[in-house]
This record gives C-alpha cells, sequence and structure tokens, in this order.
C-alpha cells in the first residue's frame, strides 16, 4: 500500500529493502534469544538436578522414623551462604513436611503436582525473590526381604534456586542483540541507498537524454551502449517511437512549407496585379480584366484552403462516413456533366461504359469528391482531342471503377507518386494555380475511409486511376465495423 | 529597356509585364523553359526576370545554359523557394539578384531599374547629358530648367540613348532595346520617335540635342564622330 503511494523508484527500493532487513534481524535475533535462553534454562535445570541427585540418598526410610530426612548430613555450602543461596524440601506422599533447608526458615516452596516423577518450573522464593525449582519424586529404599516390607513410601524433593543470574544474562544478550541489529540497520540502509543510488543511474542518464529531445531537436536518440540489459528494451521502444515522432514531424514540417509554397504564387500573383493597376492609369476595360484575374486568383486559393481543410479533416476523423449501396453510374454521369462546359472546350471525348445499375458500398459525398477530383484532373491533364475512358468492374465482394485519361507525359515511375500531397507530375501550374496537388490524395484518403482502395497506373500515353470499392454481399459486415469506429 | 520575363504562372506574368510596360519597358514574356532560353539567345536583354520552377526547363537550366554560353544578360531569379540555400544556389549559378514570392511590384521594378543601370555601368538614377537631366528612378526629364513630358516609349527611346550617351547608336541597337517582339517591325517607327522627342527637348534656334549620324544612327551629347 504505501510502496505503491511511493512515487520515488528509489524510494520503494530503499523502503522495500530497509523493511526486508529489519524483519530478516528481527526474527533472526528473536530466533537467537529464544536459542539462548533454551540453553540457559536447561544448564539452570540441570545443575539443579545434580543438586537434587546429590540430596535425594538423604531421604531414607526405616520402620522406626519411616521416611525421614537426614539434613544434618548435608554439607553442601549453596545451603548456607546468605546470599542467593539455593533452598530445598522434601514431603512425604501425603503432603506432609520431612524437611526443609535452613535457608528456607519457616516458608515453604511452591510444589507442583504434575503426576510427573520429575518436573522444572518457575517459581516465587522467600522474599519474593524469582527462582526456578526442580522437583523430584521417588520412592524410598527398605530394607530386608520384600516380603517384610512396607508399602513403598515416595518423598517428593524439590530444590529451588535464584533465577536472576540467567535472567540477567538474557537481558545483556537481548541488549547486545538490539544493538547490533541497530546498527547493522543503519550500516545496511546506507549500503542500500548507495546500491539503489548507483543502479538507477542508468535511468537517470535516459531521462536526462529524453530530455534533451525536443521539438527542434527530434533527431537525437537514447544511446543505449552500457545501458544495464532491463533498459535495453526501454531504450529501444523509446528510439523507435521517437523515429515515428520524427518522421510525423518532418511530414508535417514538409506539409506546411508546401501548403506556403502553394499560397506564395497567387498571393504574388493578386498583389502583383493589385500594385501594376495602381502604379499608372489605366482604362476602364483594364481595370475590369485585373480585377476578373484577382478574383479568379482568389477562387483558386479558396479552392486550395477547402482541400487542405478537407485533408485535415479526414485526417484527423472528423468527417464520419455514412456507408450505403451507392449508384456509381449515377454519381458519374453527374459529375460529367458539371464539367461538360470544359470537356467541350478542350474537346476531350468521353467514353463511358458504366451499367446503368451498379452499386457500391460508399458514402455518397465522398465519392463525389473522389470521381469529381479525378474527372477534373483528367480534364486538366488529358491533352486536346484526348479522350477520357470510365469502365467499371464488378465481382462477388468488390467493385472496381477505373477511370483514365489519355496524357502524353507520365510513365509508370510518376504513377507511384500521384497520391502524395502536392505532388504534380508536371511543374506547371493551372491558370489560377488551384491544381496544388491535393486532388488524389483526397480520393485516396476518401476511398480508405469508405474501406476501398486507390490505385494508379500510367503508361502508354495514357493515365489510369483504379476504385476498389466494397460490394454489396461483403460490406455489411465491414460497413458497421467502419460505422463502429467512426462513432 | 528591353526585359524578358519567364514566368509560368499566367496571371503573375501578365501583371509583371503589364507593370513593366507600364514603367515603359519593353517586354518579352514566356511560361515556358524552352522558349524562355531561345527568347534570351536571341535578344541582348537588358534584363531578364526567371521563375524557377517551369515547364520544359528548369529556370537553374536556363541560367547555367546562358552563362556557359558566355551571354552576360542581368538575370533576376523571382520565385516562391524561400531558403537561404535557394538564394545562394541561384546566386552561385549565375543569378545578379535574387526576390522571393510574394513581392512588391515596387521593388521588383526598382530592382530591374538597378539591373539596367549596371548594364550601362550607371550608378547614379540621375544622370546628365548637357542641358539634359534625366531622373531614371522618377522616370522625369528635364531640360534646362523646364520639365518635359514623355510618353512612356518616348522616355524608354531617350533613356536608352542618355545611358549610351556620346556614343552612335544604330537603329537596329534602339530597336533591339527599345520594342519588343509584338511592335511593328518597322524601322522608321525610331525615326518617327526621334522626331517627336526632338519637338519635346530641343529649343527653338538652338541644334538639336540628338543628332543624326549619316548611314550609321543618332548620337545624343558631345563624342566621338
Amino acid at each position: 500500500m504505501i510502496l505503491r503511494r511511493l512515487t520515488s523508484l528509489r524510494a520503494r527500493l530503499l523502503l522495500g529493502v530497509i523493511v526486508g532487513l529489519v524483519a530478516l534481524q528481527a526474527a533472526s535475533s528473536v530466533v537467537v534469544y529464544a536459542l539462548q535462553r533454551s540453553a540457559l534454562y536447561n544448564r539452570f535445570d540441570q545443575a539443579l538436578m545434580t543438586t537434587v541427585e546429590a540430596l535425594a540418598p538423604q531421604a531414607k526410610y526405616d520402620k522406626s522414623k519411616g521416611a525421614h530426612f537426614e539434613a544434618e548430613k548435608v554439607r553442601m555450602p549453596e545451603f548456607q551462604r546468605p546470599k542467593g543461596p539455593d533452598y530445598f524440601q522434601v514431603w512425604r506422599s501425603d503432603g506432609s513436611v520431612i524437611a526443609r533447608s535452613q535457608t528456607l526458615g519457616e516458608a515453604n516452596l511452591p510444589m507442583v503436582r504434575s503426576g510427573q516423577k520429575a518436573a522444572a518450573y518457575d517459581c516465587e522464593l522467600p522474599r519474593g525473590k524469582a527462582g526456578r525449582a526442580v522437583l523430584m519424586t521417588f520412592e524410598l529404599q527398605q530394607k530386608g526381604p520384600p516380603e517384610r516390607r512396607n508399602p513403598p513410601q515416595a518423598v517428593t524433593l524439590v530444590v529451588a534456586r535464584e533465577i536472576d543470574p540467567v535472567r540477567n544474562d538474557l537481558w545483556t544478550l537481548g541488549w547486545i542483540l538490539a544493538g547490533t541489529s541497530l546498527a547493522g540497520l543503519v550500516v545496511a540502509g546506507g549500503l542500500a541507498l548507495a546500491i539503489v543510488t548507483h543502479g538507477l543511474r542508468p535511468l537517470w542518464r535516459v531521462a536526462r537524454q529524453i530530455a534533451e529531445v525536443e521539438p527542434s531537436a527530434l533527431g537525437n536518440r537514447i544511446d543505449p551502449v552500457g545501458l544495464p540489459t532491463e533498459l535495453q528494451p526501454v531504450a529501444q521502444r523509446l528510439n523507435e517511437m521517437l523515429e515515428r515522432l520524427y518522421v510525423a514531424f518532418e511530414r508535417e514540417r514538409g506539409f506546411t512549407a508546401d501548403a506556403a509554397h502553394e499560397f506564395r504564387n497567387p498571393i504574388a500573383g493578386i498583389r502583383s496585379i493589385g500594385e501594376v493597376a495602381l502604379s499608372a492609369p489605366q482604362t476602364v476595360q483594364e481595370y475590369a480584366e485585373d480585377l476578373r484575374q484577382i478574383v479568379a486568383l482568389a477562387a483558386g486559393m479558396q479552392s486550395l484552403v477547402e482541400k487542405l481543410l478537407l485533408l485535415a479533416r479526414l485526417d484527423a476523423g472528423q468527417i464520419k462516413p455514412s456507408l450505403s449501396q451507392v449508384q456509381v453510374g449515377v454519381v458519374v454521369r453527374e459529375t460529367l456533366a458539371s464539367l461538360g462546359p470544359r470537356l467541350a472546350a478542350r474537346n476531350i471525348a468521353v467514353e463511358n461504359t458504366l451499367p446503368s445499375i451498379m452499386t457500391a458500398t460508399a458514402d455518397r459525398d465522398l465519392l463525389t469528391l473522389a470521381v469529381k477530383n479525378i474527372l477534373d484532373n483528367a480534364v486538366e491533364y488529358a491533352e486536346s482531342d484526348g479522350r477520357i475512358r470510365l469502365k467499371a468492374t464488378a465481382s462477388d465482394s468488390t467493385v472496381v471503377l477505373s477511370i483514365s485519361n489519355t496524357c502524353c507525359s507520365m510513365g509508370p515511375q510518376e504513377a507511384a507518386h500521384v497520391f502524395e500531397r502536392f505532388w504534380r507530375a508536371d511543374r506547371s501550374r493551372s491558370p489560377n494555380g488551384s491544381h496544388a496537388g491535393l486532388g488524389l490524395s483526397l480520393v485516396s484518403r476518401a476511398l480508405s475511409l469508405m474501406g476501398g482502395s486507390a490505385e494508379a497506373f500510367a503508361g502508354n500515353g495514357e493515365f489510369t486511376l483504379r476504385l476498389h470499392f466494397q460490394a454489396r454481399e461483403a460490406a455489411g459486415g465491414s460497413a458497421r465495423k467502419i460505422g463502429d469506429k467512426a462513432t | 529597356m528591353r526585359v524578358l520575363v519567364i514566368e509560368d504562372f499566367v496571371p503573375l506574368r501578365r501583371s509583371i509585364a503589364k507593370g513593366l510596360q507600364k514603367a515603359g519597358m519593353a517586354v518579352d514574356q514566356t511560361g515556358d523553359g524552352e522558349e524562355g532560353l531561345w527568347y534570351a539567345r536571341l535578344n541582348p536583354y537588358d534584363a531578364v526576370i526567371l521563375d524557377l520552377m517551369l515547364p520544359g526547363l528548369d529556370g537553374l537550366t536556363i541560367l547555367r545554359k546562358l552563362r556557359a554560353e558566355g551571354l552576360k544578360h542581368h538575370i533576376l531569379i523571382l520565385t516562391a523557394r524561400d531558403t537561404v540555400e535557394d538564394r545562394v544556389h541561384g546566386l552561385d549559378a549565375g543569378a545578379d539578384d535574387y526576390m522571393v514570392k510574394p513581392f512588391a511590384f515596387a521593388e521588383l521594378l526598382a530592382r530591374v531599374r538597378a539591373l539596367i543601370r549596371r548594364t550601362y555601368q550607371a550608378k547614379s538614377p540621375s544622370v546628365r547629358v548637357g542641358p539634359l537631366r534625366l531622373d531614371t528612378a522618377k522616370q522625369r526629364v528635364w531640360v534646362g530648367q523646364r520639365s518635359a513630358d514623355l510618353s512612356a516609349r518616348e522616355y524608354a527611346l531617350l533613356e536608352f540613348l542618355v545611358l549610351r550617351a556620346g556614343a552612335v547608336v544604330s537603329r537596329t541597337e534602339i530597336w533591339e532595346h527599345v520594342y519588343d517582339f509584338h511592335s511593328e517591325s518597322d524601322s522608321n517607327v525610331v525615326d518617327v520617335y526621334i522626331c517627336y522627342l526632338r519637338r519635346k527637348l530641343d529649343e527653338p534656334g538652338k541644334p538639336s540635342l540628338i543628332q543624326t549620324v549619316r548611314g550609321r544612327g543618332y548620337r545624343l551629347g558631345d563624342g566621338e564622330t
């Protein structure tokens, strides 16, 4: 939880490492402490047991005295020393006390009846001292033949001693463990900080290199040399992304430059016509002619702006195709009709073999746009007395509309460029500058939005554009698909 | 002064030609590179305005061919290409000047006039020959204190004579520099205009400023005979 909230990678790693180290240290300290405690208590209990075993022979039985303990024979100094002495007490099995050490005075040692013959337990000693006691219950030896012996007599012997020395040792051990753990943590934390910082250094380097990539320096790349293996794929993906960005930026830059270039000529024309008209008086007819020229140039620029905007909107997906079954022949005939005067003026023959009823999956407006641009170009670039041919073929899944015009100069290599923006086969411009090489880019974009495609061929004095549409049968699914994408 | 305009964008070409003609220049114009080269080879134009992107033959090729053939036309490149590399490229190919579209027509005219002055090694736009004073920038003419009111064609003829002052100028030379291809091909026209000029410039009772050198042509001002 906290790790997730930390935004710094270094802080996350450090916190992870330190928490891990603390847990490890704590666990190992607890284990060491427990083992040591158990060992100390065992040794303590064994020592007490040895004392018990040394005292046990003094518990005796004979017929006259019954079970008794010869306390006066106990000469062990630990039962005599005034400070921190040992204690013992002996009971019969009925609970009556046989003997107790002098150190006990009139007090009793606690006895635990566990049913076991030997036991060790903590207890409270006289004067409130904490102690440890070992208990042993055993049967007294009787002399004589077995049939003359009394029923076996059991006594319970308890020896106790102050536990403070052990406890003190354990306290010291606890402090030592805590101290070393703390010191170890500080040292390990410092080391972890240094290692993590050092380990993350390549990341800062990548970050610095990324920071150096600006729109003006998109050619910069991240140097993968010396980067750790984990960062290599990151650098590679970033470089790939930069490459794509670079290409897009360059294309955009080139596009802007081309667009500006296309406007220079008509603007130069308008300005020059106006300035020349104003430079010296001229006849009314001349003024009128100048104005006509300016209007024509403005119309050309308007058409250029509209094409640019349309292209931008198609690119940005702002124009959503609504696909339906469109009569291709009708659209073509309508467009041809609008071009009638220009066709007649240049004496261009039209050979239209489109079937009267043939539908294709298309957006009517986009199809009209495509056909209009293609025919517009065909009329513009076909030589006088040339010919425009239209035909169509349909299969189960596709409809192919093919529009050709005779033209003298274009070859297959040039045909490969016709869909590029601002590309023109001939550098000469149309009279008002409206043919800027955007028309076929629009056609290609419109076709792909309708789920189709456009191809260009040139050779043998003819330029052909082939438009592929989806036919009715295959159209349903993909039409919905495109519609879904658009919404 | 005779200028050639090679520019394929029709409205612009027509307008430049019209503007130059209004300024008293004789203008030939074409929108085709090959044709432009042919024009330039044929006539000693005082200035050439050259577009770079042309059908047929591009502007830089025309420029290089003209220079390779030793032709010394003063050439101004007029183009939409505006980068420093383009300008350097154009000037290094042998152009005398470089202008980017769109442009102010007055500036184009001034640059063309500057190129023409260079043709005749004249630095100042104001030229004096005897009592005659010409302001080639404003196209004004004075004789002594009196201002003379000349038509564009008359002014063009006088300017050519002034720029060649002291030298005998043949009718053919006048024809080549003052008239374009569309002018009537009648050398009498030159004599007629010389006559108009004398009428407007000469003081009564004084010898004419423009002398006829029999069999050779005309001369303005004193000079070798």
